[in-house]
């Protein structure tokens, strides 16, 4: 064999090991899958992935509105566990004063007035348009009003914009009478 | 080394924990320093001497709780006097029982007070005492539409305790975020130095801390209807304590290299030294024992007292501050709103005669003031917050024995009704403040500086001062 076979022979059997190294290394990767099919669960049809490709994705939030009149609104039902028997009465109060909390993150300040005038915002009249209270709240009397769990409107003491007592008129459903229901907190410093 | 000593070494806990150290421990000295320094000025030029006969005072009194004014004035005309009856129902004051108001007014109507009210009827009727009719916080003349819309003439936060407490002491909207200084320090800043020849405030509340005497560049000098004080350790009268004092004392006669040291010694030393001189001003003034021995009645006392040494105090304009509470009636209100009533009238007919006993009624203003006045209706037992509300103004200097501003129209659902019986207000605070400040010698182009709002309004004079 001459030595430009030789040469030749290595040249081939080189070639030939690098391919067989290129196709192993081949087999050996994984496959790449389409990004839409990642964590998919079972095959999806085209037309069905079309589908759900077609339905609009969540927005970014807008900008608070300052319109009081804002259509669009929040709904939270803050009330779901007002007046439920497992409860106690004091509870229930905790349970208004922890929304009227929830209300005070948000707003900063909280709404001053009359028991119509709290419940309104409450409902949806304020600038962010929050429901926390939905109007078929079973806790609303057919005045509107948020009542206790002997059926009378509970009291919205208005001490500063950050802060309201909460008073249930109690078993007696007379307010500021000796059963009043309040926040023990509330107890001690009235 | 200790770690905490090495700044590199400190982590966020013991940082936060040593600031926090340094934060308290650095606002009590000053807080000290601050109440030294009042102290001080308060006797510094005590024996320059005042023209006695150029003084001038004004006392707040402010009634915490919002005072049931529906009950302090009522109109006592058979058909006014009905609706009244059955606007309050309960809360009604038998027409038989209202003590009888022989007004000056010439618009046919007529009022009675409410009948625990004797001193402050005796008052009004002999021209001393003048009531001004649905006094409320409003930025501007406003109307029921005004109100339902939200309009700028009208405060923030309205029905809400402090924040109408604040309006009401301020005068300016949302005010502690912007400028947290209340009419009567705005009226001091003005005068002070023009009329005092004293460095002392002329800021005096006896009734700790509170926004209406918070000057622009005074601030109030707080003390109690006992006089005032400095350190607790000069106080007590045991073996212990008065060689605790003597120890102190030698502690502050120490020659300090520090300056912070010997800043705090020397003032220390003087405002003991002149906290002494006021002491014995008050000391030396009469007891007026007229006056009733009540939580405002010891706090007017003292204000006579003070009022009485004001030549000695180096004082010849003088803002005072005195409160009492327990206005908020929302519970069975008839009896305890008698009580409140009862003491606030013993108060002032027992300071007019203090004065009287010392020939300052003619140069001393006293007026009420409140968070707001309360629903006309009842909520079934009490009264809940309400809006505007009538006051009282007395002293010598008070065209007395008139009724000023409109008193509303009692019908629900009248113009001036934002429900329930609130009253729209129709005098505001500027108006009513801008009166006695004009008295007090604030001129008509410096009333915008106490009163921003004023100019807002027709009237910047309600008349009921001479």
């Amino acid at each position: 064999m001459t030595p430009k076979f030789k040469y030749a022979n290595f040249a081939i059997a080189v070639i030939a090991l690098l391919a067989g190294g290129i196709y192993l290394g081949t087999l050996l990767q994984p496959t790449p899958r389409p990004p839409e099919q990642a964590n998919k669960g079972p095959d999806l049809s085209p037309k069905e992935v079309e589908r759900i490709r077609s339905i609009p994705k969540p927005k970014a939030p807008s900008p608070p509105t300052t319109d009081k009149a804002a259509t669009t609104s929040t709904r939270i039902n803050a009330l779901a566990q007002l007046n439920q028997p497992n409860n106690d009465p004091q509870t229930d109060i905790r349970i208004i004063e922890h929304l009227l909390e929830q209300v005070h993150t948000v707003f900063h300040e909280l709404p001053t007035g009359e028991h119509d005038e709290i419940v309104a915002f409450l409902r949806g009249a304020n600038p962010r348009g929050i429901q926390y209270i939905p109007d078929n709240d079973p806790n609303l009397n057919d005045d509107g009003k948020v009542i206790d769990r002997w059926g009378t409107p509970f009291f919205f003491h208005t001490l500063s914009r950050h802060r309201i007592e909460v008073r249930s008129a109690g078993p007696d459903q007379l307010h500021w009478s000796e059963d009043d229901v309040i926040t023990e907190s509330q107890a001690t410093e009235s | 080394m200790n770690p905490e000593s090495n700044i590199n070494d400190v982590n966020r806990r013991s940082f936060l924990r040593l600031t926090a150290c340094a934060a308290v421990g650095t606002s009590s000295l000053f807080s000290t320093l601050f109440n030294l320094r009042q102290l001080n000025a308060a006797a510094a030029d005590a024996t320059s001497g005042v023209d006695v006969d150029d003084y001038k005072a004004i006392v707040c009194i402010f009634l915490y709780g919002g005072n049931d004014s529906n009950n302090l004035l009522i109109p006592s005309d058979a058909a006014t006097y009905a609706t009244y009856a059955a606007g309050r129902e309960q809360l009604a004051i038998p027409r038989t029982e209202l003590l009888a108001l022989n007004s000056l007014n010439t618009d046919g109507r007529s009022f009675g007070i409410h009948p625990s009210m004797t001193g402050c009827q005796e008052l009004f009727n002999s021209g001393d005492l003048a009531m001004v009719a649905n006094v409320g916080t409003l930025l501007a003349p406003a109307t029921l539409s005004d109100y339902r819309n939200r309009t700028a003439a009208i405060p923030d936060h309205l029905f809400s305790h402090s924040d109408q407490q604040v309006l009401w002491q301020t005068s300016i909207n949302e005010n502690a975020s912007i400028d947290p200084s209340g009419w009567g320090g705005r009226i001091a800043d003005l005068i002070h130095s023009t009329h005092n020849d004293s460095s002392i405030s002329m800021l005096v509340s006896l009734s700790g801390s509170n926004f209406f005497q918070v000057g622009r560049t005074l601030l109030p000098f707080r003390t109690d209807a006992n006089g005032s004080s400095t350190y607790d350790i000069l106080n007590g009268w045991d073996t212990h304590a008065t060689t605790r004092a003597e120890g102190f004392r030698q502690l502050l006669d120490k020659d300090y290299a520090n300056v912070m040291e010997k800043a705090f010694a020397d003032i220390s030393n003087s405002a003991i030294k002149n906290a002494d001189t006021f002491n014995e001003a008050i000391t030396a003034a009469d007891d007026f024992e007229m006056l009733p021995d009540s939580s405002l009645g010891r706090q007017l006392r003292m204000v006579a007292k003070m009022i009485q040494s004001r030549q000695v105090l180096g004082q010849r304009r003088q803002v005072f501050f005195v409160a009492t509470g327990g206005f908020d009636t929302h519970g069975p209100q008839l009896d305890s709103h008698a009580g409140l009533l009862g003491g606030l009238d013993s108060a002032i007919k027992g300071f007019h005669e203090a004065l009287g006993s010392i020939e300052a009624q003619d140069c001393v203003t006293s007026f009420t003031a409140s968070d707001f006045g309360r629903t006309f209706d009842t909520n079934g037992r009490g009264s809940d917050h309400g809006w505007g509300g009538h006051h009282l103004v007395m002293g010598g200097a008070v065209n007395g024995q008139r009724i000023y501003g409109d008193f509303p129209d009692l019908n629900f659902g009248s113009s001036q009704d934002t429900g329930r019986g609130r009253w729209l207000p129709t005098t505001s605070v500027d108006q009513y403040g801008a009166t006695i400040a004009r008295w007090f010698g604030i001129p008509e182009s410096e009333l915008p500086t106490v009163f921003p709002n004023i100019g807002n309004f027709a009237a910047s004079n309600l008349g009921f001062m001479s």
